[in-house]
Protein backbone atom coordinates (compact mmCIF):
# COMPACT_ATOMS: atom_id res chain seq x y z
CA UNK A 1 0.00 0.00 0.00
CA UNK A 2 1.34 3.47 -0.95
CA UNK A 3 2.01 5.99 1.41
CA UNK A 4 -0.93 8.10 2.66
CA UNK A 5 0.15 11.47 1.92
CA UNK A 6 -2.85 13.49 1.32
CA UNK A 7 -7.08 12.84 2.20
CA UNK A 8 -10.31 14.11 0.75
CA UNK A 9 -11.78 15.50 4.09
CA UNK A 10 -14.82 17.41 3.21
CA UNK A 11 -17.41 17.42 0.24
CA UNK A 12 -20.88 18.68 -0.70
CA UNK A 13 -23.46 19.47 -3.13
CA UNK A 14 -25.14 22.87 -3.69
CA UNK A 15 -28.56 23.16 -4.74
CA UNK A 16 -29.24 20.65 -7.28
CA UNK A 17 -31.94 20.23 -10.39
CA UNK A 18 -33.84 23.24 -11.34
CA UNK A 19 -32.36 26.70 -9.34
CA UNK A 20 -32.99 29.60 -11.37
CA UNK A 21 -32.65 31.98 -8.46
CA UNK A 22 -28.94 31.81 -8.03
CA UNK A 23 -26.00 32.58 -9.70
CA UNK A 24 -22.94 30.49 -11.15
CA UNK A 25 -21.03 32.14 -8.59
CA UNK A 26 -23.64 32.17 -5.74
CA UNK A 27 -23.76 27.86 -6.32
CA UNK A 28 -19.72 27.70 -5.86
CA UNK A 29 -20.23 29.82 -2.95
CA UNK A 30 -22.81 27.68 -1.30
CA UNK A 31 -21.10 24.18 -2.38
CA UNK A 32 -17.35 25.74 -0.82
CA UNK A 33 -19.40 26.60 2.51
CA UNK A 34 -20.91 23.30 2.86
CA UNK A 35 -17.62 21.46 1.85
CA UNK A 36 -15.61 23.48 4.68
CA UNK A 37 -18.52 22.89 6.92
CA UNK A 38 -18.82 18.95 6.12
CA UNK A 39 -14.81 18.96 6.78
CA UNK A 40 -14.72 20.78 10.04
CA UNK A 41 -12.09 23.38 9.30
CA UNK A 42 -11.98 27.11 8.87
CA UNK A 43 -11.71 29.10 5.35
CA UNK A 44 -8.17 30.29 6.31
CA UNK A 45 -6.92 27.44 6.10
CA UNK A 46 -7.74 26.95 2.28
CA UNK A 47 -4.56 28.14 0.22
CA UNK A 48 -4.82 26.07 -2.71
CA UNK A 49 -7.96 26.67 -5.12
CA UNK A 50 -8.71 24.55 -8.24
CA UNK A 51 -12.35 25.06 -10.54
CA UNK A 52 -12.85 25.80 -14.44
CA UNK A 53 -16.25 26.86 -16.24
CA UNK A 54 -17.88 29.63 -14.57
CA UNK A 55 -18.01 33.26 -16.98
CA UNK A 56 -14.98 34.50 -17.79
CA UNK A 57 -11.86 32.78 -19.27
CA UNK A 58 -9.75 33.79 -15.95
CA UNK A 59 -12.46 31.97 -14.00
CA UNK A 60 -10.09 31.08 -11.30
CA UNK A 61 -9.03 34.61 -10.79
CA UNK A 62 -13.16 35.83 -10.76
CA UNK A 63 -13.74 32.98 -8.39
CA UNK A 64 -10.82 33.40 -5.80
CA UNK A 65 -11.83 37.12 -5.75
CA UNK A 66 -15.85 36.27 -5.36
CA UNK A 67 -14.90 33.78 -2.46
CA UNK A 68 -12.15 36.10 -1.45
CA UNK A 69 -9.55 33.58 -0.91
CA UNK A 70 -6.14 33.94 -1.71
CA UNK A 71 -4.57 30.92 -2.88
CA UNK A 72 -0.81 30.55 -2.85
CA UNK A 73 -1.27 27.63 -5.56
CA UNK A 74 -4.44 27.72 -8.29
CA UNK A 75 -4.94 25.43 -11.26
CA UNK A 76 -7.51 26.38 -14.42
CA UNK A 77 -7.31 23.37 -16.28
CA UNK A 78 -9.80 22.50 -18.31
CA UNK A 79 -10.28 19.32 -20.14
CA UNK A 80 -14.29 18.76 -19.63
CA UNK A 81 -15.66 16.43 -17.36
CA UNK A 82 -12.72 14.76 -15.97
CA UNK A 83 -11.13 18.30 -14.86
CA UNK A 84 -12.68 17.45 -11.11
CA UNK A 85 -10.27 14.18 -11.25
CA UNK A 86 -7.52 15.54 -12.59
CA UNK A 87 -7.87 18.24 -10.18
CA UNK A 88 -7.69 15.75 -7.37
CA UNK A 89 -3.98 14.28 -9.34
CA UNK A 90 -2.72 17.95 -9.12
CA UNK A 91 -3.87 18.57 -5.46
CA UNK A 92 -2.36 15.36 -4.64
CA UNK A 93 1.21 16.71 -5.88
CA UNK A 94 0.73 20.69 -5.17
CA UNK A 95 -0.43 19.12 -1.00
CA UNK A 96 2.52 16.24 -1.34
CA UNK A 97 5.10 18.87 -2.57
CA UNK A 98 4.59 21.05 -0.12
CA UNK A 99 2.78 23.87 -2.64
CA UNK A 100 -0.64 24.09 -0.33
CA UNK A 101 -1.80 22.19 2.60
CA UNK A 102 -5.58 22.65 1.81
CA UNK A 103 -6.93 22.47 -1.75
CA UNK A 104 -10.63 23.60 -2.50
CA UNK A 105 -11.91 22.23 -5.59
CA UNK A 106 -14.86 23.57 -6.48
CA UNK A 107 -17.58 23.20 -9.52
CA UNK A 108 -20.77 24.57 -10.19
CA UNK A 109 -23.28 25.41 -13.69
CA UNK A 110 -26.16 26.81 -14.45
CA UNK A 111 -26.37 25.15 -17.71
CA UNK A 112 -30.44 24.32 -17.40
CA UNK A 113 -31.58 27.64 -15.98
CA UNK A 114 -29.55 28.92 -18.85
CA UNK A 115 -31.17 27.71 -21.36
CA UNK A 116 -34.47 28.63 -20.11
CA UNK A 117 -33.11 31.94 -20.03
CA UNK A 118 -31.55 31.86 -23.65
CA UNK A 119 -28.21 32.53 -22.75
CA UNK A 120 -27.05 29.35 -24.21
CA UNK A 121 -28.15 26.71 -26.90
CA UNK A 122 -29.40 23.51 -25.86
CA UNK A 123 -26.39 21.86 -27.97
CA UNK A 124 -22.83 22.28 -26.86
CA UNK A 125 -21.33 25.76 -28.55
CA UNK A 126 -18.71 24.02 -30.76
CA UNK A 127 -15.92 26.33 -32.00
CA UNK A 128 -15.57 26.23 -35.84
CA UNK A 129 -12.03 27.51 -35.78
CA UNK A 130 -9.06 25.73 -35.50
CA UNK A 131 -8.72 21.66 -36.77
CA UNK A 132 -12.47 21.39 -36.15
CA UNK A 133 -13.27 23.61 -38.75
CA UNK A 134 -12.86 20.41 -41.05
CA UNK A 135 -15.77 18.48 -39.01
CA UNK A 136 -17.67 21.31 -38.34
CA UNK A 137 -19.51 21.17 -41.90
CA UNK A 138 -20.71 18.42 -41.58
CA UNK A 139 -23.03 19.13 -38.55
CA UNK A 140 -21.81 16.63 -35.99
CA UNK A 141 -23.38 17.78 -32.13
CA UNK A 142 -21.82 16.47 -29.25
CA UNK A 143 -24.09 13.58 -29.22
CA UNK A 144 -24.24 12.43 -32.64
CA UNK A 145 -20.58 11.96 -31.97
CA UNK A 146 -21.34 9.76 -29.28
CA UNK A 147 -23.50 7.53 -31.29
CA UNK A 148 -20.86 7.49 -33.85
CA UNK A 149 -19.23 5.39 -31.40
CA UNK A 150 -22.09 3.52 -30.09
CA UNK A 151 -22.68 2.52 -33.83
CA UNK A 152 -18.81 1.55 -34.00
CA UNK A 153 -19.58 -0.54 -30.87
CA UNK A 154 -22.65 -2.46 -32.28
CA UNK A 155 -20.69 -3.13 -35.37
CA UNK A 156 -17.99 -4.20 -34.06
CA UNK A 157 -18.33 -6.32 -30.90
CA UNK A 158 -22.50 -7.07 -31.37
CA UNK A 159 -23.33 -4.83 -28.37
CA UNK A 160 -27.28 -4.16 -28.53
CA UNK A 161 -29.49 -1.29 -27.26
CA UNK A 162 -30.96 -3.75 -24.55
CA UNK A 163 -27.29 -3.83 -23.31
CA UNK A 164 -26.67 -0.33 -22.88
CA UNK A 165 -30.41 0.39 -21.75
CA UNK A 166 -29.66 -2.38 -18.77
CA UNK A 167 -26.86 0.24 -17.65
CA UNK A 168 -29.62 2.88 -17.34
CA UNK A 169 -31.81 0.78 -15.81
CA UNK A 170 -29.26 0.15 -12.84
CA UNK A 171 -28.66 3.42 -12.56
CA UNK A 172 -32.17 4.40 -11.86
CA UNK A 173 -32.51 1.87 -9.24
CA UNK A 174 -29.41 3.59 -7.62
CA UNK A 175 -31.30 7.20 -8.09
CA UNK A 176 -34.63 5.63 -6.25
CA UNK A 177 -32.20 5.44 -3.31
CA UNK A 178 -31.09 9.12 -3.47
CA UNK A 179 -33.45 11.88 -2.29
CA UNK A 180 -31.19 14.55 -4.42
CA UNK A 181 -31.62 12.59 -7.31
CA UNK A 182 -33.40 14.58 -10.02
CA UNK A 183 -35.08 11.44 -11.92
CA UNK A 184 -35.82 8.57 -9.38
CA UNK A 185 -38.62 6.47 -10.73
CA UNK A 186 -37.75 2.89 -11.69
CA UNK A 187 -37.29 2.16 -15.80
CA UNK A 188 -37.12 -1.09 -17.85
CA UNK A 189 -35.16 -1.60 -20.73
CA UNK A 190 -38.78 -1.42 -22.58
CA UNK A 191 -38.49 2.09 -21.05
CA UNK A 192 -35.50 3.18 -22.94
CA UNK A 193 -35.65 1.67 -25.94
CA UNK A 194 -39.36 3.13 -26.15
CA UNK A 195 -38.20 6.97 -25.73
CA UNK A 196 -37.43 9.41 -27.98
CA UNK A 197 -34.46 8.62 -30.47
CA UNK A 198 -32.07 11.14 -30.01
CA UNK A 199 -29.05 10.31 -32.01
CA UNK A 200 -29.27 6.40 -33.42
CA UNK A 201 -28.69 4.33 -31.81
CA UNK A 202 -29.04 6.55 -28.36
CA UNK A 203 -32.27 7.30 -26.69
CA UNK A 204 -33.18 9.74 -24.66
CA UNK A 205 -33.18 7.45 -21.15
CA UNK A 206 -29.24 6.51 -22.40
CA UNK A 207 -28.62 10.51 -22.38
CA UNK A 208 -27.66 11.99 -19.13
CA UNK A 209 -30.01 14.77 -17.85
CA UNK A 210 -29.28 18.80 -17.78
CA UNK A 211 -29.28 20.17 -14.43
CA UNK A 212 -28.33 23.05 -12.65
CA UNK A 213 -26.27 22.65 -9.37
CA UNK A 214 -22.70 22.74 -8.17
CA UNK A 215 -19.99 20.89 -5.88
CA UNK A 216 -16.93 20.85 -3.64
CA UNK A 217 -14.45 18.92 -2.37
CA UNK A 218 -11.41 19.96 0.45
CA UNK A 219 -8.43 18.01 0.63
CA UNK A 220 -5.38 18.34 3.03
CA UNK A 221 -2.25 16.55 4.41
CA UNK A 222 -2.42 13.44 6.44
CA UNK A 223 -1.82 15.10 9.86
CA UNK A 224 -4.44 17.84 9.30
CA UNK A 225 -6.93 15.15 7.75
CA UNK A 226 -6.17 12.42 10.82
CA UNK A 227 -7.08 15.29 13.68
CA UNK A 228 -10.56 16.12 11.57
CA UNK A 229 -13.93 14.64 12.88
CA UNK A 230 -14.96 13.12 9.80
CA UNK A 231 -12.69 9.55 8.87
CA UNK A 232 -10.02 10.57 6.00
CA UNK A 233 -11.11 9.60 2.27
CA UNK A 234 -7.39 8.65 1.06
CA UNK A 235 -6.03 9.51 -2.56
CA UNK A 236 -4.13 6.26 -3.15
CA UNK A 237 -3.29 6.67 -6.57
CA UNK A 238 -4.63 8.97 -9.87
CA UNK A 239 -3.81 8.74 -13.47
CA UNK A 240 -4.64 10.60 -16.89
CA UNK A 241 -4.24 10.08 -20.46
CA UNK A 242 -5.58 11.96 -23.45
CA UNK A 243 -6.27 10.87 -26.89
CA UNK A 244 -8.17 13.48 -29.31
CA UNK A 245 -10.44 16.30 -29.44
CA UNK A 246 -10.70 16.25 -33.22
CA UNK A 247 -12.99 13.36 -34.02
CA UNK A 248 -11.37 12.32 -36.64
CA UNK A 249 -8.63 11.94 -34.70
CA UNK A 250 -9.95 9.40 -32.63
CA UNK A 251 -7.37 6.07 -33.30
CA UNK A 252 -10.49 3.42 -32.39
CA UNK A 253 -13.58 4.68 -31.80
CA UNK A 254 -14.13 1.46 -29.32
CA UNK A 255 -11.57 2.38 -26.85
CA UNK A 256 -11.18 4.74 -24.17
CA UNK A 257 -8.64 6.77 -22.57
CA UNK A 258 -9.40 4.82 -19.21
CA UNK A 259 -7.36 2.14 -21.09
CA UNK A 260 -4.18 4.05 -20.06
CA UNK A 261 -5.14 5.76 -17.52
CA UNK A 262 -6.49 3.30 -15.49
CA UNK A 263 -4.39 0.68 -15.03
CA UNK A 264 -1.72 3.50 -14.27
CA UNK A 265 -3.94 4.47 -11.21
CA UNK A 266 -4.37 1.03 -10.59
CA UNK A 267 -0.74 0.32 -10.61
CA UNK A 268 0.53 3.22 -8.25
CA UNK A 269 -2.39 2.28 -5.57
CA UNK A 270 -1.49 -1.22 -5.95
CA UNK A 271 -4.77 -2.47 -6.61
CA UNK A 272 -6.41 -4.79 -9.23
CA UNK A 273 -10.12 -4.46 -10.92
CA UNK A 274 -11.13 -7.03 -8.34
CA UNK A 275 -10.10 -4.93 -5.28
CA UNK A 276 -12.93 -2.53 -6.32
CA UNK A 277 -15.81 -1.97 -4.12
CA UNK A 278 -17.70 1.00 -5.29
CA UNK A 279 -16.82 2.26 -8.99
CA UNK A 280 -18.29 5.48 -10.23
CA UNK A 281 -17.45 6.41 -13.63
CA UNK A 282 -18.99 9.22 -15.73
CA UNK A 283 -21.76 8.36 -17.55
CA UNK A 284 -22.82 11.06 -19.66
CA UNK A 285 -24.26 8.20 -22.15
CA UNK A 286 -24.46 4.61 -21.62
CA UNK A 287 -21.74 4.11 -24.32
CA UNK A 288 -19.41 6.19 -21.96
CA UNK A 289 -19.81 4.03 -19.31
CA UNK A 290 -19.88 0.64 -21.02
CA UNK A 291 -16.35 1.72 -22.61
CA UNK A 292 -14.75 3.03 -19.51
CA UNK A 293 -15.83 -0.78 -17.90
CA UNK A 294 -13.67 -2.53 -20.67
CA UNK A 295 -10.92 0.27 -20.58
CA UNK A 296 -10.80 -0.08 -17.10
CA UNK A 297 -10.52 -3.89 -17.17
CA UNK A 298 -13.36 -5.01 -15.43
CA UNK A 299 -13.92 -6.90 -18.95
CA UNK A 300 -12.23 -7.88 -21.56
CA UNK A 301 -12.98 -4.87 -24.88
CA UNK A 302 -15.89 -6.03 -26.38
CA UNK A 303 -17.60 -7.69 -23.42
CA UNK A 304 -19.43 -4.92 -22.23
CA UNK A 305 -22.68 -5.52 -23.48
CA UNK A 306 -22.75 -9.07 -21.70
CA UNK A 307 -21.17 -7.65 -18.68
CA UNK A 308 -24.01 -5.46 -17.56
CA UNK A 309 -26.89 -7.17 -18.64
CA UNK A 310 -27.46 -8.68 -15.94
CA UNK A 311 -28.38 -5.47 -13.62
CA UNK A 312 -24.90 -5.78 -11.72
CA UNK A 313 -24.12 -2.35 -11.63
CA UNK A 314 -26.93 -1.55 -9.29
CA UNK A 315 -25.78 -0.99 -6.05
CA UNK A 316 -26.69 -4.27 -5.06
CA UNK A 317 -25.56 -6.40 -7.79
CA UNK A 318 -21.67 -7.56 -8.22
CA UNK A 319 -20.11 -4.38 -9.18
CA UNK A 320 -22.10 -1.31 -7.50
CA UNK A 321 -21.69 1.76 -10.05
CA UNK A 322 -22.50 5.07 -10.01
CA UNK A 323 -24.52 4.62 -6.52
CA UNK A 324 -25.94 8.19 -6.11
CA UNK A 325 -27.89 7.53 -9.67
CA UNK A 326 -25.13 9.03 -12.24
CA UNK A 327 -25.39 11.93 -14.46
CA UNK A 328 -28.15 9.85 -16.37
CA UNK A 329 -30.48 10.17 -13.39
CA UNK A 330 -28.83 11.96 -10.52
CA UNK A 331 -27.55 15.76 -11.83
CA UNK A 332 -25.60 16.56 -15.06
CA UNK A 333 -24.85 20.07 -14.71
CA UNK A 334 -22.36 19.96 -17.67
CA UNK A 335 -18.73 19.02 -16.16
CA UNK A 336 -19.96 16.34 -13.57
CA UNK A 337 -17.20 14.56 -12.54
CA UNK A 338 -17.09 16.17 -8.95
CA UNK A 339 -19.94 14.70 -8.05
CA UNK A 340 -18.11 10.85 -8.82
CA UNK A 341 -15.71 12.57 -6.22
CA UNK A 342 -18.23 13.06 -3.64
CA UNK A 343 -20.58 10.20 -3.93
CA UNK A 344 -16.87 8.06 -3.65
CA UNK A 345 -15.58 9.46 0.00
CA UNK A 346 -19.42 9.13 0.93
CA UNK A 347 -19.10 5.36 0.33
CA UNK A 348 -16.00 5.13 1.52
CA UNK A 349 -17.50 6.99 4.94
CA UNK A 350 -20.60 5.30 5.06
CA UNK A 351 -22.66 8.31 4.30
CA UNK A 352 -24.27 7.19 0.86
CA UNK A 353 -27.85 6.82 -0.09
CA UNK A 354 -27.18 3.95 -1.56
CA UNK A 355 -24.65 2.25 0.86
CA UNK A 356 -22.50 -1.07 -0.01
CA UNK A 357 -21.73 -2.71 3.06
CA UNK A 358 -18.23 -2.25 3.97
CA UNK A 359 -16.85 -0.11 1.22
CA UNK A 360 -13.09 0.41 1.27
CA UNK A 361 -11.91 1.00 -1.94
CA UNK A 362 -13.51 3.14 -4.48
CA UNK A 363 -12.59 4.17 -7.91
CA UNK A 364 -13.42 7.01 -9.93
CA UNK A 365 -12.84 7.58 -13.80
CA UNK A 366 -14.07 10.71 -15.56
CA UNK A 367 -14.12 11.55 -18.89
CA UNK A 368 -13.86 15.09 -20.98
CA UNK A 369 -14.69 16.09 -24.46
CA UNK A 370 -15.75 13.52 -26.62
CA UNK A 371 -14.08 10.29 -25.11
CA UNK A 372 -11.28 13.21 -25.03
CA UNK A 373 -9.85 12.95 -22.15
CA UNK A 374 -9.56 10.73 -18.81
CA UNK A 375 -8.30 10.48 -15.47
CA UNK A 376 -8.84 7.61 -13.12
CA UNK A 377 -8.80 8.14 -9.36
CA UNK A 378 -8.42 5.39 -6.57
CA UNK A 379 -9.39 6.11 -2.97
CA UNK A 380 -9.07 4.28 -0.05
CA UNK A 381 -10.43 3.98 4.21
CA UNK A 382 -8.42 3.45 6.38
CA UNK B 1 20.68 25.65 -1.53
CA UNK B 2 17.32 23.36 -2.06
CA UNK B 3 17.84 20.16 -3.98
CA UNK B 4 17.78 19.88 -7.49
CA UNK B 5 15.09 17.81 -8.79
CA UNK B 6 13.76 19.81 -12.32
CA UNK B 7 15.62 21.90 -14.87
CA UNK B 8 14.50 23.58 -18.44
CA UNK B 9 16.69 21.81 -21.31
CA UNK B 10 15.09 23.04 -24.01
CA UNK B 11 13.82 26.19 -25.45
CA UNK B 12 12.57 28.33 -28.54
CA UNK B 13 10.13 30.71 -30.56
CA UNK B 14 8.34 30.58 -33.24
CA UNK B 15 8.05 32.73 -35.80
CA UNK B 16 7.08 36.21 -34.33
CA UNK B 17 6.11 39.51 -35.16
CA UNK B 18 3.95 39.58 -37.58
CA UNK B 19 2.98 36.08 -38.78
CA UNK B 20 0.24 36.35 -41.45
CA UNK B 21 0.92 32.53 -43.10
CA UNK B 22 0.34 30.37 -40.32
CA UNK B 23 -2.20 28.98 -38.09
CA UNK B 24 -2.39 29.61 -34.34
CA UNK B 25 -1.81 25.96 -34.07
CA UNK B 26 1.23 25.62 -36.94
CA UNK B 27 2.58 28.55 -34.36
CA UNK B 28 2.15 26.25 -31.06
CA UNK B 29 3.99 23.08 -33.16
CA UNK B 30 6.62 25.09 -34.94
CA UNK B 31 7.96 26.61 -31.26
CA UNK B 32 7.17 23.03 -29.59
CA UNK B 33 9.55 21.33 -32.69
CA UNK B 34 11.69 23.97 -32.12
CA UNK B 35 12.43 23.58 -28.66
CA UNK B 36 12.03 19.47 -28.52
CA UNK B 37 15.17 20.09 -31.54
CA UNK B 38 16.94 22.40 -29.08
CA UNK B 39 17.14 19.91 -26.28
CA UNK B 40 18.09 17.68 -28.60
CA UNK B 41 15.17 14.86 -28.64
CA UNK B 42 14.37 12.80 -31.08
CA UNK B 43 12.21 15.27 -32.95
CA UNK B 44 12.82 13.44 -36.40
CA UNK B 45 10.84 10.80 -34.81
CA UNK B 46 7.91 13.28 -34.35
CA UNK B 47 8.01 14.11 -38.39
CA UNK B 48 8.70 10.72 -39.55
CA UNK B 49 5.17 9.77 -37.90
CA UNK B 50 3.26 12.43 -37.76
CA UNK B 51 0.29 11.81 -40.86
CA UNK B 52 -1.28 15.57 -40.55
CA UNK B 53 -0.77 18.89 -38.54
CA UNK B 54 -2.57 17.18 -35.92
CA UNK B 55 -1.31 14.47 -35.43
CA UNK B 56 2.05 16.38 -35.70
CA UNK B 57 1.06 18.07 -32.29
CA UNK B 58 -0.07 15.14 -31.09
CA UNK B 59 2.89 13.27 -31.53
CA UNK B 60 5.15 16.29 -30.44
CA UNK B 61 2.88 16.16 -27.09
CA UNK B 62 3.79 12.67 -26.86
CA UNK B 63 7.75 12.96 -27.48
CA UNK B 64 8.12 16.05 -25.13
CA UNK B 65 6.21 13.86 -22.08
CA UNK B 66 2.92 16.11 -22.06
CA UNK B 67 -0.03 13.78 -23.56
CA UNK B 68 -0.58 12.36 -19.96
CA UNK B 69 0.04 15.25 -17.80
Amino acid sequence: MPDRKVAIVGVAESDLGTVPDKTVHELHAQAAVRAIEDAGVSKDEIDGLFSCGGTDPMHILQLSEYLGLHPRFMDGTLVGGSSWETFVEHAFLAIAGGKCSTALLVYASTAKSDVARRFRSADAALSPRGPNQYEVPFGPTLISKYAMIARRHMHQYGTTSEQLAAIAVATRKNAGRNPNAVMRDPITVDDVLSSKLIADPLHLLDCCLRTDGGGAILLTTAERARSLRKPPVWVIGSASAESHLTMSQMEDLTVSPAARSGPAAFAEAGIAPKDVDVLEIYDAFTIMALMTLEALGFCAPGEGGPFVEDGKLAHDGALPTNTDGGGLSSNHPGMRGIFLLIEAARQLRGESTAQVPDARIAVCNATGGYMSHCTTVVLAKD
Amino acid sequence: MPDRKVAIVGVAESAFGTVPDKTVHELHAQAAVRAIADAGVAHPVILSEAKNLTDLVSQTLRVAGLDDA
